[in-house]
């Protein structure tokens, strides 16, 4: 292949996504020097106009069915309805995080247009690595996600947030460079010439999954996937690879806790549905083996430690160890042909998540006391009365989180749960059910702390954890309000949602 | 001892394998794996993190020669240049890190748990 | 442009949008309430009337959440039969509204029992319109949760608390049964659309599985107070006077019925025999409790579980005729078993409705006194309410030519034709009827009056007599077929009609079971007595049906105290030990070992960190090659 054929096989137009949102990002920079410093405070604003708009963009040409599908820049990426869903994903949680991050920064004398124009580099990257199809892309974009996620946790330079950012830099680059070694190893055995199925082009996903299906049994190419996964397990927090997460969460600013918890994690579900999916040949080998006992161990662990935590971020940060494992369930369901819709299960549960999370990561946030290492349970106490409006939307936001009935949260756990019975998958499922009845424990004791007066065991003293609530803006209201509705309806109805995610 | 004229050496290289060169990346993340967990300052800590890195620098030129494909090769550019990034923002957060702590010894780094 | 399934999405969601309204807005504003909730059901009244005298029949099925191979849908099943329970519903609710204005007057919470009311509209009309199990049940719950509200409306009241709770329990045991049908049922038939069923089951009528129907008439029990799940709706009349009429009367609890006639053809022989077995029972076991009660509002529940053993015995030997006399097979939508419970099910709305209703202009006018043997002589001070509860009274125990006359001879005599042992006990039910209701007529209304309260009695506003008055006439006329127009008529055409000599001898039946009540109740109550002469005359009698009364109660209340509450101990036990020993204490003392030992874990030094990755590797390595 030459130069010249290479360069035709560039679609530019399949990332228009993207090069939008990098050039919203560098747009954000060219502002802060072309702006006068007075009106500094508008280009963040301007960032979540532009998201905004690109947004609608994006949902306009997905439901015009105008996007580019198939394979893009040499096979590099591939561009699937899954993809689009994603790319949809990725734009809500950064707009969100944006609207967070302005609330948040305005209490801090600190830079900001770096702040919103990472988050903005991080979301490209996040959308290309859901949808790369060759294992350079992936690194590249993975690599990306993460260095951007070094600088966002240590963002707000406290000495907490600080040691956050070190725990994660040093366990994030930890497991890429196992990861990357564990590409090379696919590489190497894969393109070596003396084995069936060996191609040249051995870091795409297509020559791989026919290599890896026809030598099932080879020691480097086992321990090569082994180790992609465990370096793509970090990015989830499956077990064991969740130490980190309450650290991390509790070390950084509220805005990059829900950015890092939906989607960092989103971004690590998209590719590994892709690598168990289209690329390594999970069959009956120890692979499912492993996603099985991963997925419940995560799924025990994260609700086994979120029972007894007090602090908010780290209860949210745990708590969302275990949604990563109804996911891995998911995940897991999808690798059985019986239930290949599983995968649009778990964009549901994605979408629903990230509103459930959103709506009750907006609350803290806009709670957050100066320092922002999070709030104990016990401070929530009146919150209901004081401010029902923050009540109500932190009320429904756990409430689908813990999966009650007429919420959203619901119907995306019924759909995995469904998806796991079709697959066969008994035993994790039990374990999933006992997960979520654990889970009721710690989202009620919070709900009741926060709505319902006559749970309060201590009679508190006058003045004593006195929780400060500032006035909130419209448009911070009306988001709020717009998250809360968004869970509550996602429940009754799903309607097109489902229809679009529905991959097959 | 003086050094060996290049034209020497070339044979023995020849017979290096490839397996060889496999068994020194793997030593090297191994290594880099147990500096990782066994050192104490975070700058070495770094540092093994690094030799983990260029453990997989090592396999993939080695796999991209034995193989006779250039994507390896193409790969460790990438590897290096994602490896300088991540340095240049990792050493920024140590450095930040001091000023706040005036330690970078990971021990009394542990305010953050339970 | 008005499309059958445009009506119906309306219809549900104008009384949504008036209770939302009400919750969020006009919670203080009892005024506001009572005008939207009131114009709620209007609306209701007139949209479900358009819909079914206008627009012909329906079923529309939107896909509401499909992924792959798996889908469930939201749709509308407009036939006669929805129609029948459409029009009983929508017509009912309205006048009972109408009535709860001045009955609710002067309440200091009336927006709330307003907002409930519309919320009830909503979810009852879910269940009359829904085209799915899944969908129906979503309905069922909903109207469980609005009973419950309503029941427990006077707050204040422990009892009233107690009662909706014990409500809300006894329908949870019955749901979930329910609940395991329908996902039995989605099982055997991929579907939970009852259209895909029917036709399924009439491909090959083998599908149909007792075990399934069973499960599924769970839920009728628990709903329609069927026994032994019958415990909580004499309770429930704590709540208001109009609650009871509408809910606990009327409709909700008819929603039992209605099911069983949406589920018809998933009935098999032995499903039915229990069915029919069920209804006999509660039918002749609600009459023998009635006998003894005091309360006014708890000898009319009674006999509500009575009647609604009926419409149940009524489904069951209605459909066995069916398969008796193929000829006789009635409408697609209405067999003879719908048709004949539904029949009966509607001339019970009406007078017992009424009866409530008079029951609350009663209790309104009597300074909310509702021991019957305090009352007397109502007669002469409430007359219009006298002369509408009399309609009520002739028509519930089956006075020849008033609407249930037709409704239970016509249940009579498919009896007669099935089983002849269950026509002997319905026969004893309705002989019961007579003299229990005679019992209560005599005393409330003749003789003098027995208490302060009332002989302060007054009659009720016109707001409050209005919808008697109505309903009145429908009690006596509400068996005729002019009554039921097309294409309502498919009720009445359904059923099969006896023979002269068999409508005679019927006919003479019935006069005599209730000539024999009347005379039973007059000879022992005379006009009116100010204490309960079986009480003080045939003690061991009155002794022994308290106690058959009370056997349920007693029974259940042991199984609770004994072995719930052991288990809910221990578990509160656990829970103390658990959760409030860490969580709200907070003191690590208290040992949760798993939650510690998990929060322990996290010791936040980074190399402690790097060994889990470690161990991680390692797992992974071991499970892909061994030790």
């Amino acid at each position: 292949m030459d130069y010249q054929s290479l360069a035709n096989a560039n679609t530019w137009s399949a990332i228009a996504p993207e090069i939008a949102l990098g050039l919203l990002a560098l747009g954000l920079l060219v502002l802060e020097i072309v702006l006068p410093r007075a009106h500094h405070r508008l280009i963040p604003r301007a960032a979540l106009v532009g998201q905004l708009a690109l947004l609608a963009g994006l949902l306009f040409t997905i439901s015009r069915d105008a996007g580019f599908h198939g394979a893009s820049f040499g096979g590099l990426l591939v561009h699937s309805g899954i993809g689009d869903a994603f790319r949809v994903f990725f734009l809500l949680t950064s707009t969100l995080v944006t609207w967070m991050g302005i609330g948040a920064l305005e209490r801090q004398t600190l830079p900001r247009v770096e702040f919103f124009h990472i988050v903005l580099v991080v979301t490209g990257a996040m959308m290309l690595l859901v949808q790369s199809h060759h294992f350079v892309m992936l690194f590249v974009a993975l690599e990306t996600v993460t260095v951007g996620f070094y600088i966002l946790v240590s963002y707000f330079r406290s000495s907490t947030s600080l040691e956050a950012g070190l725990k994660y830099l040093i366990l994030g680059a930890l497991s890429s460079a196992m990861l990357t070694f564990g590409i090379v190893l696919l590489y190497g055995v894969a393109g070596n010439k003396a084995l069936p199925g060996a191609s040249a082009n051995a870091l795409g996903f297509d020559a791989l999954h026919t290599f890896l299906t026809l030598n099932a049994g080879n020691t480097v190419a086992i321990i090569g996937m082994i180790l992609v996964l465990c370096g793509v397990a970090f990015k989830v927090g499956a077990v064991p690879f969740q130490i980190w997460i309450p650290d991390v969460y509790q070390g950084a600013s509220t805005p990059i806790t829900a950015f890092l918890a939906v989607g960092s994690k989103a971004a690590g579900f998209g590719v590994l549905l892709n690598l168990v999916t289209q690329v390594f040949p999970v069959g009956d080998s120890v692979l499912r083996h492993g996603l099985v006992f991963v997925a419940g161990a995560t799924i025990l662990f994260g609700n086994l430690a979120a029972l007894t935590q007090r602090n908010t971020k780290r209860l949210m940060g745990l708590s969302g160890v275990s949604h990563a494992g109804y996911l891995l369930l998911g995940v897991t369901a999808a690798t059985y042909p019986a239930a290949k819709w599983a995968s649009g299960a778990v964009v549901f549960y994605l979408f629903v998540y990230m509103a459930a999370s959103m709506a009750v990561f907006g609350v803290l946030s806009h709670l957050a006391k100066t320092d922002d290492a999070g709030l104990e349970t016990d401070e929530f106490v009146d919150l209901g009365k004081r401010s029902p409006l923050l009540g109500g939307v932190l009320a429904v936001g756990l409430g689908s989180l813990a999966g009650i009935p007429p919420l959203a949260g619901f119907i995306g756990k019924v759909l995995l749960f469904i998806a796991a019975f079709q697959a066969g998958l008994y035993g994790l499922l039990g374990v999933a059910i006992a997960g979520v009845i654990l889970s009721i424990y710690y989202y009620f004791g919070w709900i009741k702390m926060a709505l319902f007066e006559f749970t309060r065991v201590v009679p508190r003293e006058p003045g004593a954890l006195e929780l400060e609530i500032r006035a909130m803006p419209l448009g911070g209201r009306v988001t709020l309000a717009v998250l809360g509705l968004a869970t509550l309806v996602l429940g009754f109805f799903q309607g097109p949602v489902s229809q679009w995610l529905n991959f097959g | 001892m003086s050094a060996l004229p290049l034209s020497t050496l070339l044979p023995v290289i020849a017979t290096i394998s490839l397996n060889h060169y496999i068994a020194v990346a793997g030593m090297l993340f191994v290594i880099g794996f147990i500096g990782v967990l066994l050192r104490q300052n975070t700058l070495v800590i770094y540092m093994s993190l690094e030799l983990m890195l260029n453990a997989a620098t090592l396999a993939a030129v080695a796999f991209s020669r034995y193989n006779g494909t250039m994507d390896g090769n193409v790969f460790v550019f990438f590897i290096i240049t994602v490896a300088a990034a991540e340095v240049a923002v990792g050493l920024a957060i140590i450095v930040a890190l001091f000023r706040k702590r005036h330690t970078v010894q990971v021990e009394e780094l542990g305010t953050l748990k339970n | 442009m008005l499309s059958p399934e445009l009506l119906a999405l309306l219809l549900l969601a104008v009384p949504l949008t008036s209770a939302l309204l009400i919750a969020f807005f006009f919670r203080r504003a009892g005024t506001i309430a009572q005008v939207l909730s009131v114009g709620a059901a209007g609306a209701i009244a007139l949209i479900a009337g358009h819909l079914i005298f206008r627009m012909g029949d329906a079923a529309v099925s939107v896909p509401w959440l499909t992924l792959g191979d798996f889908s469930l849908s939201l749709g509308f099943l407009i036939n006669p039969l929805s129609k029948v329970m459409l029009g009983v519903v929508a017509f009912v609710g309205f006048l009972i509204h109408v009535f709860a204005l001045g009955y609710m007057k002067g309440d200091t919470s009336i927006a709330r029992f307003f907002g409930c009311m519309s919320f009830f509209m909503f979810s009852m009309l879910g269940i009359v319109l829904a085209d799915n199990l899944a969908m129906l049940f979503i309905f069922w719950e909903l109207v469980g949760v609005s009973s419950y509200l309503l029941i427990g409306y006077y707050l204040e009241r422990p009892s009233a608390v107690a009662a909706s709770n014990k409500a809300f329990i006894t329908n949870r045991v019955g749901d979930f049964g329910f609940l395991i049908g329908i996902a039995w049922a989605w099982m055997q038939f991929k579907t939970l659309n009852l259209t895909e069923i029917s036709a399924q089951i009439a491909a090959d009528p083998s599908l149909a599985l007792t075990g399934i129907a069973l499960l599924l008439f769970c839920g009728a029990v628990g709903k329609s107070g069927q026994m032994p799940l019958h415990v909580w709706l004499p309770d429930a009349m704590e709540g208001p006077t109009p609650v009871s009429a509408l809910i606990h009367a009327a409709t909700m609890v008819a929603a039992g019925i209605y099911l069983l006639c949406r589920i018809h053809f998933m009935m098999t022989a032995d499903a039915l025999n229990v069915v029919l077995i069920v209804g006999v029972t509660t039918a002749l076991y609600a009459g023998v409790c009635a006998v003894t009660q005091k309360d006014i509002k708890k000898i009319l529940a009674y006999s509500t579980v009575s009647q609604l053993g009926y419409m149940v015995a009524a489904f069951a030997l209605g459909t066995m005729y069916a398969a008796k006399h193929p000829e006789h097979a009635g409408h697609a939508a209405l067999t003879v078993g719908a048709a004949a419970a539904m029949f009966h099910l509607t001339t019970h709305a009406f007078f017992k409705a009424l009866l409530f209703l008079g029951a609350g202009s009663i209790i309104h006018g009597c300074h909310h006194e509702q021991n019957i043997f305090k009352m007397g002589g109502i007669a002469k001070k409430m007359p219009v309410t006298f002369v509408t509860f009399t309609a009520g009274y002739v028509a519930l125990i089956g006075f020849p030519w008033v609407s249930g006359f037709w409704s239970k001879d016509t249940i009579l005599y498919l009896a007669g034709q099935v089983s002849p042992v269950a026509e002997k006990f319905l026969l004893a039910g309705a002989l019961l009827t007579a003299f229990y209701m005679t019992r209560l007529w005599v005393t409330v209304f003749w003789d003098r009056p027995k208490s302060d309260h009332s002989d302060h009695a007054h009659e009720s506003p016109m707001v409050m007599l209005v919808p008697l008055l109505v309903l009145a006439v429908l009690a006596i006329v509400g068996g005729a077929n002019l009554v039921y127009q097309p294409p309502l008529d498919a009720l009445v055409n359904s059923l099969p009609h006896p023979d002269a000599a068999t409508h005679h001898r019927l006919l003479v039946t019935s006069a005599v079971i209730v000539a024999l009540g009347f005379v039973g109740g007059r000879l022992l109550y005379g006009w009116g007595a100010a204490n309960d002469r079986l009480e003080t005359s045939i003690r061991p009698l009155h002794a022994l049906l308290v106690g058959v009364q009370r056997c349920f109660d007693v029974a259940y209340n042991w199984y609770v105290a004994n072995v719930q509450q052991r288990v809910a101990e221990l578990l509160g036990f656990l829970e103390h030990l658990l959760i409030s020993g860490l969580v709200v204490r907070g003191s690590a003392a208290v040992a949760g070992v798993l939650g510690i030992a998990a929060k322990s874990l996290q010791t936040g030094n980074i190399h402690g960190y790097v060994y889990w990755f470690l161990g991680g590797l390692l797992a992974f390595w071991f499970l892909a090659f061994g030790f």
